[in-house]
């Protein structure tokens, strides 16, 4: 994703190490969220960009073919990724609020991709209740086509708890790369509980 | 890196002095374009051709794209007839983008957006666009502003574009498109003369020339109900000082021939896009810009659901103070209209949920699922009707 | 545009190294004794410019249609001498409802490409997870491709290519001698040849110097000869 690239680039302007390994074993991601992952992965190193301490990004396989994205309890009024003020002037991006119905956090996942990759062909489906993370939760599926011209298939799951969204969203280019890794993704999304949630 | 390389090509010492003197600055003026024409491959102008050349190939093979043969005819018809006997040098793409704009590169590619498509509110304001870009492509503008950029040095404009160039795989066409906009930003004077071109090319065709004054009078009204500031809309970006442009097409519109509208025959082409037109622009959440749009497509007054749908799409996802009652309100004009769309009652069901009436909710969630038994969210609807009922 | 800027950077970050680094996965092309293999040439992605006094990149017509030109001869000759069959993309060469797919598969190398030129080329943006191995793939659908050309591999070929201006060159010269160090022209590239059965890259170079001509002829041979002096035989 562009994020991605962007980010790739400071870090390396700044000189970090911006991949980091995620052994497979139970993790927790961004102190709200806990996972197993069945293989390693690579998490995006955000530390170093202040004021982006909000989504958590793994890749297998680098974040322009596929990426697990981890939105670990989005507080009411706040939007998915944080933006700087000059992002925010720019096109600020939807925010999630805590009565949000499952259908309506698919139309706030759907509005903040098209502004991300600034796209129109955008096209969620299959929205269905699902467990996450042992509670009463969603399921849908999008594609979307970014500026670089290439399908991609996004698989989400997600539950919003004590007025907090928790949602992991895998995605992938359509001919390839999404299949590759959908079943260590789909084991990421089974293993997911929630930190102090009893889950 | 070395410094042997390819030094002074075909140069000489006195170019290269004023060159750094900084005295290459072209400010001449090209001549119009003449029909036919095509530039010769070792200029600039042959440079800028071959991208754009590039860029066209690639917009053909788009994904964004609208490739619907009919209005395809219908906008390049609009086109060619303002391009006179320049028409067989244009060539017109449709592509999914929800924001109004047309643009028309140097070598006759012309892009019509589809957030155009919704915002004229007939064929002459579509005409009043078209002939305005015809007017930038026949007086060769984009070169000139080339030219200006490339004297003021962009550095990092034209390393995208010729990154971009020659198309395949790396950077999509919409990509190149953008970079091209910040290139080619227009001169007042630029934009004064397409104005004047554009008036003419449409009073010509038997347009109604008033209307030209009327699409920049409606954006206008639209970027004054933004959120957003406004010098970041894409449109004013590149069309400064937009109330004095619309002041003066009025009045020079009133010294031509009274011409036509042609709104029926617009709407009607328009019938079958609505739809995806209206969702690309809700998807955008750009509440204010949208809720002014949608009024002022409804200011004829006609019965029409899908509008009444929208808006209220839009006041539920904006959900500020007030909002909620204002949705449903819209969502109740659409369903007593006979062809509402079945999602006005999910709108409906999720505001009564919203408001903790759940009697109602269920009541509008089950004529949605009767209405559309196969809808793709029939399971989450479902449960909600079984959580709450 | 960012995008493309990024490739910008690292290409800069690259010109220090040698002027190709390869990667090969496989020792040999399949090949049997009544078959030579067939390798299809995917259109050339390929821009040259001229950077003016200023800095700003000039795209120029003739020189790229004489590159194009110089890179397909170099390379159906390189191809011949090598016994390999080179068989070229044409679009209408496959049936309509087959063409978004082969255009997919285009786009989806773009990514692969530039995915491998920041995760495999820059150390710093190494993923731990692949420990320096080299596998990228397409996946399978590149059997598309096999079958509307009848070919075992596709060859992807991209290249930007710059030169000074005599305003630049100037420049470069009045830099020189105040100390100041002002970038000239340079060959910025890749060849990516893919596995049409498996999807997988089996092999990849990047070009990156300031250095090299593809407006002539001759010049344009060395580049190519360059470029695919260890792609597998």
């Amino acid at each position: 994703m562009r994020f991605a690239a962007i980010i790739a680039l400071v870090l390396l302007v700044a000189g970090c190490a911006p991949y980091v390994l995620v052994q497979p074993q139970r993790v927790t991601v961004k102190n709200a969220l806990s996972v197993e992952p069945d293989i390693a992965w690579n998490k995006i190193n955000q530390q170093d960009i202040s004021g982006r301490s909000d989504a958590e990004i793994w890749t297998a396989d680098g974040p322009l073919l596929n990426s697990l994205t981890f939105f670990a309890g989005v507080e009411d009024g706040k939007p998915l990724y944080v933006q700087t003020a000059e992002q925010e002037k720019r096109d600020k991006l939807p925010a999630f609020r805590s009565s949000m119905t499952p259908t309506e956090v698919m139309e706030l996942v759907e509005s903040t991709y098209a502004k991300i990759s600034q796209s129109a062909l955008t096209r969620t489906r299959g929205l269905r209740p699902a467990k996450f993370a042992g509670k009463d939760g969603f399921r849908f599926d999008m594609t979307y086509v970014g500026k670089d011209e290439v399908d991609r298939e996004v698989t989400a799951a997600g539950t919003v708890h004590e007025g907090r969204l928790y949602m992991i969203i895998y995605q992938g280019t359509r001919l390839y790369h999404h299949g590759l890794r959908q079943a260590q993704a789909e084991r990421v999304i089974q293993s997911a509980r929630l930190l102090g949630a009893g889950g | 890196m070395t410094l042997g390389r390819r030094h002074f090509v075909g140069g000489c010492s006195a170019c290269a002095a004023l060159a750094l003197a900084g005295c290459v600055t072209d400010g001449v003026k090209p001549a119009p374009i003449s029909p036919g024409y095509k530039p010769n491959a070792a200029t600039d102008e042959g440079g800028i051709w071959q991208v754009m050349d590039n860029v066209e190939a690639e917009t053909k093979r788009s994904r964004f794209l609208v490739r619907d043969a009919e209005l395809n005819a219908y906008v390049r018809d609009i086109a060619c007839r303002l391009a006179g006997n320049h028409c067989s040098d244009v060539r017109v793409y449709i592509t999914r983008t929800p924001a109004f704009n047309a643009t028309m590169a140097p070598n006759g590619m012309m892009t019509v957006w589809t957030g155009l498509l919704l915002r004229a509110q007939n064929e002459a304001q579509l005409a009043a666009v078209l002939g305005h870009e015809i007017g930038h492509y026949v007086n060769r503008h984009s070169l000139q502003a080339y030219r200006n950029a490339r004297d003021t040095a962009d550095i990092a404009a034209f390393l995208s574009i010729g990154l971009a160039g020659a198309g395949v795989g790396f950077v999509g066409s919409m990509v190149q498109l953008a970079a091209l906009a910040s290139i080619f930003a227009f001169s007042r004077d630029q934009e004064r003369e397409a104005d004047d071109v554009g008036l003419k090319l449409m009073s010509d065709a038997g347009y109604q020339p008033l209307q030209a004054s009327k699409v920049w009078e409606q954006l206008i009204a639209e970027a004054a109900a933004s959120e957003r500031p406004r010098e970041r809309d894409v449109f004013f970006a590149t069309h400064p000082a937009q109330e004095e442009r619309a002041a003066t097409l009025r009045t020079k519109a009133a010294t031509l021939p009274a011409g036509d509208t042609y709104e029926k025959r617009y709407r009607a082409q328009l019938k079958k896009f609505r739809t995806t037109l209206f969702e690309d622009e809700v998807r955008l959440r750009q509440y204010g810009q949208s809720l002014k749009l949608f009024e002022m497509l409804g200011r004829d007054g006609q019965p029409d659901a899908e509008l009444a749908y929208f808006t209220g799409e839009v006041y539920r996802q904006r959900n500020a103070d007030g909002d909620d009652a204002k949705a449903r309100e819209q969502y109740e004009r659409a369903i007593a209209m006979a062809d509402a769309p079945p999602e006005a009652y999910r709108g409906l069901g999720l505001i009564h949920m919203r408001g903790g009436d759940q009697v109602r909710a269920d009541e509008a969630f089950r004529q949605y699922l009767k209405l559309k038994p196969d809808a793709e969210d029939r399971a989450i609807i479902r449960s909600y009707v079984q959580i709450r009922g | 545009m960012r995008r493309a800027f990024l490739f910008v950077v690292l290409g800069a970050l690259a010109l220090g190294a040698c002027a190709t680094q390869s990667h090969q996965q496989i020792a040999a092309l399949k090949r049997t004794e009544v078959q030579q293999p067939r390798i299809l040439l995917m259109p050339l992605n390929v821009q040259l410019s001229e950077i003016s006094a200023g800095g700003a990149m000039e795209p120029k017509a003739d020189w790229t249609s004489a590159a194009h030109q110089h890179i397909v001869s170099a390379l159906r000759a390189e191809n011949a001498k090598r016994s390999v069959h080179m068989v070229e993309f044409a679009e209408d060469r496959a049936p309509p409802a087959r063409r978004d797919d082969l255009v997919q598969l285009n786009k989806l190398h773009g990514v692969v490409g530039q995915s491998i030129m920041m995760h495999q080329y820059a150390d710093q943006l190494a993923l731990p997870t692949k420990q320096g191995k080299f596998d990228w793939s397409l996946g399978p659908s590149t059997r598309a491709l096999k079958e509307v050309y009848d070919a075992d591999y596709a060859l992807f070929v991209f290249v930007r290519d710059s030169y000074a201006s005599a305003g630049r060159a100037a420049m470069i010269f009045v830099g020189a001698i105040l100390g100041v160090h002002v970038p000239g022209g340079a060959q910025i590239g890749f060849a990516s040849l893919v596995d049409l059965e498996s999807g997988n890259v089996v092999w990849f170079n990047r070009l990156a110097r300031a250095a090299g001509d593809l407006r002539t002829e001759q010049a344009a041979n060395e580049t190519v000869q360059l470029l695919i002096a260890d792609l597998p035989k």
